[in-house]
């Protein structure tokens, strides 16, 4: 599997001053997989993410992500091969419109600039139009059913994650990284959610999903990894991690405590 | 405005009309000064309203966009219609040498802006083979397009007119644009934007090249009008002044750094009436305008609306209440 991998991490370590946050973890993803990333709060999920998707470069180690290396480049260069991520505390365009959100996330695969924007020229109406067809087709997918045209400040909570998504997915990347999707989100629109990530995966879309819920990770992952400390715990099916003794330990160990 | 095609005529009509209906000298020079700092206060929005990168430095590009057409008129022998471009282009041939800082965010970058400000005012006191040093440089000619001399006020003001209307056009596509809803992401989340695909310095650097450009056609203006130019006209008050006009025009609209700069250069001109107590009304008036927001002028309409519900409401339900104990 190491070598048909979509994405292959070795060896991670992030050190930030003197605290380690991750230490030589390896993730290798196999292409159309649904990964589940869990451990107990600290055990370095976020920056494991935030490395993927080149917010931070690793202190150590290598990401070759379809055949090219990745690791430390930064985030705009991730995107473009095609990584695409939404953040457990939201990043969206509050002042923007709901369909420029995702419309920003389509940028990449658009080439017009200044001068197109200053003649008006015929690419820069060509691609405008395919871009709020696909932001269009983007929200209608992620199932984010309102007016398009409203500043998506004014969005309620679960809705400006699903926004989050429909702004990655617009992309069509090749890896999809959930950072707690469901973070707020009611039961309603965790089934909503879980629903999504089923459609997603159907368009031969990896993902990589951080959650806390158990309930969704068991019910939507094929194989679950866990971190505990900034290292590799345990790796498995649903099932197999659900026995493991090491996790049950770490997260029952973090309940005694709490 | 391109839905309302009655609205734009009208306006276009009124424009054009205005040194006719105002034909005094006094007047049309203070307008036209208005519509050099609508120029310089429209790039100042591009920057900070849409892209969000605060610059306490635009009045550098300004004087450096001024001293190129007067340089290159006077000394080289340049037709004035090439050294108006050319100001442009050297200004912002100097925008681009400040891309290394643009990696700075918030006020690091206001404070390197600043600084950037300071040294070419400094450039301009001190360097008197080039700039004639604190005399400055008189007698520069008035602008010209072939045969047509702009050498008085009236003429003058269609030369800014036309500046100032091209710098909205242009401003007004590329805000709409693929590279507009570029800047606008980088300023309301830039990680968001970077994992995005987009590359925020690209974008930065673009932008602050294209209001240095307008900057320096601003200077290139003034230069013309006023036919002398002294490094004082340039000093770090004279940027915080435009940035004055873009938050009392309301940062986001373009048509509020127009707005704002007509404000803040007739109530600067008109309040001289008041001689010493002038400055004090001036604060006062940007006080006020600052109180309103990141909405600025256009949000004032609404901010009376609320006051008065928030006031009146009460007062109303009190005298109710009085008519009914009698």
């Amino acid at each position: 599997m190491a070598n048909n991998g979509l994405l292959i991490a070795e060896g991670l370590s992030k050190r930030f001053g003197g605290l380690a946050a991750l230490e030589g973890v390896g993730l290798a993803i196999a292409p159309g997989e649904v990964r589940g990333l869990i451990g107990p709060n600290g055990a370095g999920k976020t920056t494991l993410v935030n490395i993927l998707s080149g917010v931070l470069a690793p202190t150590a180690g290598s990401i070759r992500f379809a055949g090219h290396e990745i690791g430390g480049a930064p985030p705009h260069q991730v995107a473009r091969r095609g990584i695409r991520r939404t953040f457990q505390t939201l990043r969206i365009f509050p002042e923007m419109s709901v369909l420029g959100n995702v419309a920003v996330g389509y940028h990449a695969h658009t080439r017009a600039e200044v001068l197109d924007a200053l003649l008006k020229t015929r690419r820069l109406r060509r691609e405008e139009a395919e871009t709020q067809a696909k932001a269009r087709e983007a929200l209608a997918f992620a199932g984010l059913a309102v007016d398009p045209e409203i500043p998506a400040g004014a969005l309620a909570y679960g809705q400006q994650r699903l926004l989050e998504i429909a702004r990655a997915l617009v992309a069509d990347p090749k890896l999809l990284l959930l950072d707690e999707p469901a973070a707020g989100m009611n039961p309603a629109e965790c089934d909503h959610l879980l629903g999504l990530i089923r459609r997603v995966q159907s368009r031969a879309i990896t993902l990589l999903i951080i959650e806390h819920r158990m309930d969704l990770i068991m019910e939507a992952c094929d194989r679950i990894t866990v971190l505990n400390y900034g290292r590799n715990l345990a790796e498995g099916t649903p099932a197999e991690i659900q026995a493991h003794p090491a996790v049950i330990e770490a997260y029952l160990g973090q309940q005694q405590r709490a | 405005m391109a839905r309302h095609p009655i609205r734009t005529v009208v306006l276009g009509i009124a424009l054009l009309a205005i040194p006719w209906i105002f034909p005094h000298r006094y007047f049309l020079q203070v307008t036209g000064l208005g519509l050099i700092y609508a120029v310089l206060a429209l790039g100042l929005q591009l920057l900070v309203g849409s892209a969000g990168q605060l610059s306490i430095g635009h009045a550098a590009f300004y004087g450096t966009g001024a001293y190129t057409s007067a340089i290159l008129a006077m000394k080289l022998g340049v037709p004035v219609e090439a050294a108006f471009l050319g100001s442009g282009v050297v200004a912002a041939l100097l925008g681009l040498t400040l891309v290394p800082i643009l990696r700075l965010r918030g006020n690091e970058l206001a404070v390197a802006t600043l600084g950037f400000g300071v040294i070419v005012h400094a450039v301009m006191l001190n360097e008197e083979w080039l700039t004639e040093g604190p005399f400055g440089i008189m007698k520069i000619p008035p602008f010209r397009l072939g045969p047509l001399v702009f050498d008085t006020e009236f003429r003058f003001y269609y030369v800014a007119l036309a500046v100032v209307a091209g710098t909205y056009v242009a401003f007004r596509r590329l805000t709409r644009s693929r590279f507009g809803r570029a800047l606008e992401a980088i300023r309301q989340n830039e990680e968001a934007a970077r994992t995005s695909g987009i590359n925020p310095l690209v974008y930065k650097s673009k932008v602050f090249v294209i209001a240095a450009f307008t900057a320096g056609l601003a200077g290139a203006l003034f230069a013309h009008l006023n036919r002398y130019l002294n490094p004082n006209d340039f000093t770090l008050a004279e940027s915080i002044n435009i940035l004055v006009m873009v938050v009392v025009g309301g940062l986001r609209r373009l048509e509020g750094a127009v707005a704002g700069a007509l404000i803040i250069v007739f109530a600067s001109e008109y309040l001289r009436a008041f001689k010493e107590y002038r400055m004090i009304l001036f604060g006062a008036l940007v006080v006020l305008f600052v109180a309103l927001g990141a909405e600025g002028l256009p949000g004032l309409p609404g901010k009376v609306v609320a006051l008065m519900r928030r006031w009146i409401g009460p007062a109303a339900r009190r005298r109710a209440g009085e008519l009914g104990d009698g």
